[in-house]
Protein backbone atom coordinates (compact mmCIF):
# COMPACT_ATOMS: atom_id res chain seq x y z
CA UNK A 1 0.00 0.00 0.00
CA UNK A 2 1.07 3.35 -0.60
CA UNK A 3 2.09 5.95 2.14
CA UNK A 4 -0.45 8.33 1.29
CA UNK A 5 -3.18 5.81 1.55
CA UNK A 6 -1.66 4.07 4.94
CA UNK A 7 -3.88 4.97 8.05
CA UNK A 8 -0.98 4.38 10.37
CA UNK A 9 0.78 7.20 8.77
CA UNK A 10 2.30 10.10 10.61
CA UNK A 11 0.26 12.95 9.29
CA UNK A 12 -2.52 10.57 10.57
CA UNK A 13 -1.25 10.07 14.06
CA UNK A 14 -0.70 13.08 14.80
CA UNK A 15 -4.52 13.91 13.96
CA UNK A 16 -5.39 11.74 17.11
CA UNK A 17 -7.29 13.07 20.23
CA UNK A 18 -5.75 13.55 23.02
CA UNK A 19 -5.45 11.31 25.77
CA UNK A 20 -4.56 12.56 29.55
CA UNK A 21 -4.58 9.94 32.14
CA UNK A 22 -7.23 10.93 34.76
CA UNK A 23 -8.63 13.71 33.09
CA UNK A 24 -8.99 15.57 30.22
CA UNK A 25 -6.69 18.63 27.84
CA UNK A 26 -8.37 21.41 29.28
CA UNK A 27 -7.74 20.01 33.05
CA UNK A 28 -3.89 19.98 32.57
CA UNK A 29 -4.25 23.11 30.30
CA UNK A 30 -5.49 24.52 33.83
CA UNK A 31 -2.69 23.12 35.63
CA UNK A 32 -0.10 24.25 33.65
CA UNK A 33 -1.32 27.65 33.87
CA UNK A 34 -1.97 27.69 37.39
CA UNK A 35 1.28 26.48 37.44
CA UNK A 36 2.98 29.52 35.97
CA UNK A 37 3.90 27.52 33.06
CA UNK A 38 5.76 25.06 34.64
CA UNK A 39 5.15 21.17 34.38
CA UNK A 40 6.59 18.29 33.42
CA UNK A 41 5.34 14.95 31.38
CA UNK A 42 6.75 11.93 32.75
CA UNK A 43 6.18 8.31 31.55
CA UNK A 44 7.91 5.39 29.51
CA UNK A 45 8.90 4.78 26.02
CA UNK A 46 6.25 5.64 23.39
CA UNK A 47 3.23 7.22 25.74
CA UNK A 48 2.20 10.02 24.32
CA UNK A 49 4.38 12.74 26.04
CA UNK A 50 5.82 13.85 23.43
CA UNK A 51 2.42 13.69 21.66
CA UNK A 52 1.22 15.66 24.82
CA UNK A 53 4.02 18.32 24.73
CA UNK A 54 3.30 19.35 20.88
CA UNK A 55 -0.40 20.10 22.05
CA UNK A 56 0.72 22.32 24.44
CA UNK A 57 3.06 24.16 23.05
CA UNK A 58 0.68 24.47 20.08
CA UNK A 59 -2.02 25.79 22.69
CA UNK A 60 0.96 28.09 23.94
CA UNK A 61 1.47 29.55 20.71
CA UNK A 62 -2.11 30.08 19.87
CA UNK A 63 -2.86 32.30 22.52
CA UNK A 64 -0.04 34.51 22.11
CA UNK A 65 3.02 32.47 24.33
CA UNK A 66 6.53 32.15 23.12
CA UNK A 67 8.22 29.03 22.72
CA UNK A 68 11.52 27.64 22.50
CA UNK A 69 11.47 24.07 21.68
CA UNK A 70 14.53 21.34 22.72
CA UNK A 71 14.90 17.88 21.90
CA UNK A 72 17.54 15.62 22.78
CA UNK A 73 17.52 12.14 22.01
CA UNK A 74 19.91 8.81 22.16
CA UNK A 75 22.20 10.24 20.02
CA UNK A 76 22.25 14.09 20.26
CA UNK A 77 22.19 14.45 24.49
CA UNK A 78 24.08 17.82 24.12
CA UNK A 79 22.10 21.39 23.41
CA UNK A 80 23.29 22.75 20.45
CA UNK A 81 25.88 25.43 20.08
CA UNK A 82 24.82 28.69 21.08
CA UNK A 83 21.32 27.35 22.58
CA UNK A 84 22.75 28.60 26.33
CA UNK A 85 21.91 32.01 25.51
CA UNK A 86 18.79 31.09 24.20
CA UNK A 87 17.74 29.36 27.59
CA UNK A 88 18.53 32.40 29.24
CA UNK A 89 17.03 35.02 26.75
CA UNK A 90 13.97 37.02 28.65
CA UNK A 91 11.87 37.27 25.62
CA UNK A 92 11.35 33.88 25.89
CA UNK A 93 8.33 32.97 27.83
CA UNK A 94 8.31 28.99 27.77
CA UNK A 95 11.26 26.54 27.43
CA UNK A 96 10.02 23.07 26.31
CA UNK A 97 12.67 20.22 27.15
CA UNK A 98 12.09 16.88 25.48
CA UNK A 99 14.15 14.47 26.72
CA UNK A 100 15.78 16.48 30.05
CA UNK A 101 16.56 12.67 31.67
CA UNK A 102 19.11 12.67 28.70
CA UNK A 103 20.74 15.81 30.00
CA UNK A 104 24.19 15.77 31.92
CA UNK A 105 23.15 16.55 35.46
CA UNK A 106 25.46 19.81 34.69
CA UNK A 107 22.83 20.84 32.17
CA UNK A 108 19.78 20.08 34.21
CA UNK A 109 21.27 22.30 37.11
CA UNK A 110 22.04 25.23 34.85
CA UNK A 111 18.81 24.85 33.55
CA UNK A 112 16.76 24.97 36.58
CA UNK A 113 18.94 28.04 37.75
CA UNK A 114 18.39 30.17 34.45
CA UNK A 115 14.66 29.15 34.13
CA UNK A 116 14.03 30.04 37.81
CA UNK A 117 10.37 31.09 37.99
CA UNK A 118 9.59 31.27 34.44
CA UNK A 119 7.93 28.66 32.12
CA UNK A 120 9.21 25.39 31.74
CA UNK A 121 7.40 22.57 29.93
CA UNK A 122 10.06 19.22 30.92
CA UNK A 123 9.26 15.64 29.09
CA UNK A 124 11.18 13.16 30.78
CA UNK A 125 11.58 9.18 32.11
CA UNK A 126 12.33 9.67 35.76
CA UNK A 127 13.47 13.08 38.08
CA UNK A 128 10.66 15.16 36.99
CA UNK A 129 12.62 18.82 38.29
CA UNK A 130 8.95 20.48 38.33
CA UNK A 131 5.47 19.76 39.24
CA UNK A 132 4.31 16.53 37.12
CA UNK A 133 1.30 17.84 34.65
CA UNK A 134 0.59 14.16 33.13
CA UNK A 135 2.53 10.83 34.26
CA UNK A 136 1.68 8.97 30.93
CA UNK A 137 1.20 4.86 31.22
CA UNK A 138 -0.20 2.56 27.97
CA UNK A 139 -2.95 -0.29 28.26
CA UNK A 140 -3.48 -2.04 25.46
CA UNK A 141 -7.01 -0.36 25.92
CA UNK A 142 -5.72 2.89 24.89
CA UNK A 143 -3.80 0.78 21.68
CA UNK A 144 -6.87 -0.08 20.76
CA UNK A 145 -8.54 2.81 20.99
CA UNK A 146 -6.38 4.65 19.40
CA UNK A 147 -6.14 2.41 16.12
CA UNK A 148 -9.91 2.56 15.97
CA UNK A 149 -9.59 6.16 15.17
CA UNK A 150 -7.33 5.38 12.64
CA UNK A 151 -9.15 2.11 11.18
CA UNK A 152 -12.65 2.00 11.29
CA UNK A 153 -13.63 -1.10 12.57
CA UNK A 154 -10.23 -1.42 14.26
CA UNK A 155 -7.82 -4.79 14.70
CA UNK A 156 -8.08 -7.37 16.46
CA UNK A 157 -7.29 -7.21 19.72
CA UNK A 158 -5.40 -10.71 19.92
CA UNK A 159 -3.14 -9.00 17.18
CA UNK A 160 -2.95 -5.58 19.51
CA UNK A 161 -1.88 -7.54 22.50
CA UNK A 162 0.45 -9.14 20.71
CA UNK A 163 2.02 -6.28 19.68
CA UNK A 164 2.04 -4.10 22.73
CA UNK A 165 3.58 -7.48 24.57
CA UNK A 166 5.86 -7.47 22.17
CA UNK A 167 6.87 -3.93 22.18
CA UNK A 168 6.35 -4.22 26.11
CA UNK A 169 3.62 -1.56 25.86
CA UNK A 170 5.80 1.54 23.53
CA UNK A 171 2.79 2.52 22.29
CA UNK A 172 5.04 4.20 18.94
CA UNK A 173 6.48 1.27 18.49
CA UNK A 174 3.32 -0.55 18.09
CA UNK A 175 1.43 1.80 15.34
CA UNK A 176 5.02 1.43 13.07
CA UNK A 177 4.52 -1.93 13.38
CA UNK A 178 1.04 -1.72 12.18
CA UNK A 179 2.25 0.82 9.55
CA UNK A 180 4.94 -1.65 8.19
CA UNK A 181 2.13 -4.53 8.27
CA UNK A 182 -0.07 -2.13 6.08
CA UNK A 183 2.17 -0.73 3.80
CA UNK A 184 3.15 -4.81 2.76
CA UNK A 185 0.26 -4.95 1.13
CA UNK A 186 -0.68 -4.90 -2.60
CA UNK A 187 -0.45 -1.70 -4.53
CA UNK A 188 -3.39 0.42 -4.24
CA UNK A 189 -4.44 2.30 -7.49
CA UNK A 190 -3.73 5.99 -7.08
CA UNK A 191 -6.17 8.08 -5.36
CA UNK A 192 -7.98 4.66 -3.68
CA UNK A 193 -7.86 4.74 0.12
CA UNK A 194 -7.09 1.72 1.70
CA UNK A 195 -11.02 1.37 2.62
CA UNK A 196 -11.83 0.98 -0.04
CA UNK A 197 -9.66 -1.40 -1.95
CA UNK A 198 -9.51 -5.41 -1.57
CA UNK A 199 -6.52 -6.15 0.45
CA UNK A 200 -4.81 -9.29 2.28
CA UNK A 201 -2.28 -9.18 4.75
CA UNK A 202 -0.19 -11.97 6.66
CA UNK A 203 1.06 -10.04 9.87
CA UNK A 204 3.88 -12.71 9.46
CA UNK A 205 6.32 -10.37 12.10
CA UNK A 206 3.50 -11.45 14.82
CA UNK A 207 3.36 -15.33 13.53
CA UNK A 208 7.14 -15.64 13.87
CA UNK A 209 7.48 -15.02 17.20
CA UNK A 210 5.60 -17.95 18.43
CA UNK A 211 2.12 -16.24 18.28
CA UNK A 212 1.37 -18.54 15.00
CA UNK A 213 -1.60 -16.60 13.74
CA UNK A 214 -2.71 -15.24 10.49
CA UNK A 215 -4.22 -11.72 9.62
CA UNK A 216 -6.49 -10.84 7.01
CA UNK A 217 -7.58 -7.36 6.22
CA UNK A 218 -10.79 -7.32 4.88
CA UNK A 219 -12.27 -4.60 2.41
CA UNK A 220 -13.78 -2.83 5.46
CA UNK A 221 -10.19 -2.21 6.75
CA UNK A 222 -10.85 -4.77 9.81
CA UNK A 223 -7.82 -7.04 10.19
CA UNK A 224 -9.23 -10.57 11.39
CA UNK A 225 -7.61 -13.43 12.82
CA UNK A 226 -7.86 -17.15 12.74
CA UNK A 227 -5.02 -18.99 15.88
CA UNK A 228 -3.64 -22.09 14.30
CA UNK B 1 -22.35 30.45 5.34
CA UNK B 2 -20.33 29.84 2.26
CA UNK B 3 -18.59 26.93 0.69
CA UNK B 4 -15.54 27.31 -1.15
CA UNK B 5 -14.82 25.14 -4.33
CA UNK B 6 -11.50 24.47 -5.94
CA UNK B 7 -11.82 22.91 -9.70
CA UNK B 8 -8.34 22.54 -11.46
CA UNK B 9 -8.05 22.09 -15.26
CA UNK B 10 -6.13 19.33 -15.84
CA UNK B 11 -5.45 16.53 -12.49
CA UNK B 12 -2.31 15.55 -13.86
CA UNK B 13 0.85 17.26 -15.14
CA UNK B 14 4.72 17.22 -16.49
CA UNK B 15 6.75 18.72 -14.42
CA UNK B 16 6.98 22.62 -15.02
CA UNK B 17 4.07 23.16 -16.79
CA UNK B 18 1.34 25.31 -15.57
CA UNK B 19 -1.57 24.17 -13.45
CA UNK B 20 -4.50 25.96 -13.33
CA UNK B 21 -7.81 26.44 -12.28
CA UNK B 22 -10.52 28.40 -10.59
CA UNK B 23 -12.23 28.98 -7.55
CA UNK B 24 -15.84 29.74 -6.32
CA UNK B 25 -17.82 30.82 -3.19
CA UNK B 26 -21.01 29.31 -3.37
CA UNK B 27 -23.84 29.67 -0.41
CA UNK B 28 -25.23 33.23 0.74
CA UNK B 29 -22.68 35.51 1.69
CA UNK B 30 -21.74 39.38 1.24
CA UNK B 31 -18.82 41.67 0.90
CA UNK B 32 -15.72 41.07 -0.59
CA UNK B 33 -13.59 37.86 1.04
CA UNK B 34 -9.67 37.37 0.03
CA UNK B 35 -8.83 34.21 -0.44
CA UNK B 36 -5.15 32.72 -1.91
CA UNK B 37 -4.58 29.51 -3.77
CA UNK B 38 -1.32 27.58 -2.82
CA UNK B 39 0.54 25.46 -4.64
CA UNK B 40 1.91 22.59 -2.46
CA UNK B 41 4.29 19.30 -1.75
CA UNK B 42 3.73 17.64 1.30
CA UNK B 43 5.30 13.94 2.01
CA UNK B 44 3.51 11.45 4.12
CA UNK B 45 4.40 8.15 5.31
CA UNK B 46 6.42 6.77 8.44
CA UNK B 47 8.27 9.61 9.08
CA UNK B 48 7.86 13.09 9.78
CA UNK B 49 6.11 14.74 6.95
CA UNK B 50 8.23 17.52 5.05
CA UNK B 51 5.80 20.24 3.72
CA UNK B 52 6.56 23.39 1.05
CA UNK B 53 4.53 26.02 -0.29
CA UNK B 54 6.25 26.69 -3.81
CA UNK B 55 3.88 29.68 -5.26
CA UNK B 56 0.84 31.62 -4.16
CA UNK B 57 -1.66 33.47 -5.93
CA UNK B 58 -4.27 35.92 -4.07
CA UNK B 59 -7.52 35.77 -4.94
CA UNK B 60 -10.33 38.24 -4.66
CA UNK B 61 -14.20 37.37 -4.74
CA UNK B 62 -17.57 39.06 -3.62
CA UNK B 63 -21.17 38.27 -3.77
CA UNK B 64 -21.57 39.44 -7.74
CA UNK B 65 -18.28 37.55 -8.57
CA UNK B 66 -17.98 34.24 -6.86
CA UNK B 67 -14.89 33.11 -8.83
CA UNK B 68 -12.22 33.87 -9.89
CA UNK B 69 -9.20 31.99 -12.04
CA UNK B 70 -5.61 31.19 -11.42
CA UNK B 71 -2.44 29.80 -12.85
CA UNK B 72 0.89 28.90 -10.94
CA UNK B 73 4.18 27.21 -12.86
CA UNK B 74 4.86 23.89 -11.03
CA UNK B 75 9.03 23.38 -10.96
CA UNK B 76 10.68 20.99 -11.75
CA UNK B 77 10.94 18.48 -8.70
CA UNK B 78 9.75 17.12 -6.49
CA UNK B 79 7.80 14.48 -8.55
CA UNK B 80 3.89 12.90 -7.51
CA UNK B 81 5.86 9.76 -5.99
CA UNK B 82 4.13 6.79 -4.63
CA UNK B 83 6.01 4.53 -2.17
CA UNK B 84 5.09 2.27 0.77
CA UNK B 85 7.37 4.19 3.05
CA UNK B 86 6.69 7.51 1.50
CA UNK B 87 4.74 9.76 -0.82
CA UNK B 88 4.88 12.72 -1.90
CA UNK B 89 1.63 14.70 -3.54
CA UNK B 90 1.25 17.41 -5.04
CA UNK B 91 -1.83 20.10 -4.27
CA UNK B 92 -3.56 22.82 -5.03
CA UNK B 93 -4.59 24.84 -1.33
CA UNK B 94 -7.07 27.79 -0.72
CA UNK B 95 -6.49 29.29 2.41
CA UNK B 96 -8.67 32.25 3.68
CA UNK B 97 -6.00 34.89 3.85
CA UNK B 98 -7.85 36.47 6.96
CA UNK B 99 -7.77 33.56 9.28
CA UNK B 100 -5.11 31.34 7.20
CA UNK B 101 -7.60 28.36 7.48
CA UNK B 102 -7.41 26.07 4.56
CA UNK B 103 -11.03 25.98 3.50
CA UNK B 104 -10.93 23.80 0.10
CA UNK B 105 -8.10 21.56 -1.52
CA UNK B 106 -7.08 19.99 -4.67
CA UNK B 107 -4.84 16.81 -5.24
CA UNK B 108 -3.16 16.88 -8.64
CA UNK B 109 -0.35 14.40 -10.28
CA UNK B 110 3.24 16.53 -11.17
CA UNK B 111 5.13 13.61 -12.67
CA UNK B 112 6.52 12.63 -16.49
CA UNK B 113 3.83 11.23 -18.45
CA UNK B 114 1.27 12.22 -15.97
CA UNK B 115 1.88 9.05 -13.94
CA UNK B 116 2.61 8.87 -10.02
CA UNK B 117 6.53 7.22 -10.33
CA UNK B 118 6.47 4.12 -8.07
CA UNK B 119 8.48 1.56 -6.42
CA UNK B 120 6.88 -1.18 -8.06
CA UNK B 121 8.11 -2.70 -11.39
CA UNK B 122 5.21 -2.10 -13.83
CA UNK B 123 2.97 0.11 -12.21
Amino acid sequence: MHAHSNPFRVEALHRLSIRVPGGNADQLWRHFVACRHRGAIVGPHGSGKSTLRRAIELRLQQEGTGVTALTLTTDRRRPPRGWWKTVRAERHDVLSVDGYDLLAPWYRLAILAARRGRGLLVVTHRWPPVPVLARMSTTTDLLAGLVAELVPGGVDRQVLDALFARHHGNIRECLFDLYDSWAAEPVAPYGVGAASCSMRARCSSISSRGINRSATITSAGTMMTSSS
Amino acid sequence: MSDVHVVLGQTAISPGEQIAGSVRVDGHWTGERELEARLVWETAGKGTTDTSTMARHTLSVNATSPSARFSMNVPMYPWTYNGTLLSIGWRIDIVDAKTCERVATADFVCAPCARPVTNQIGA
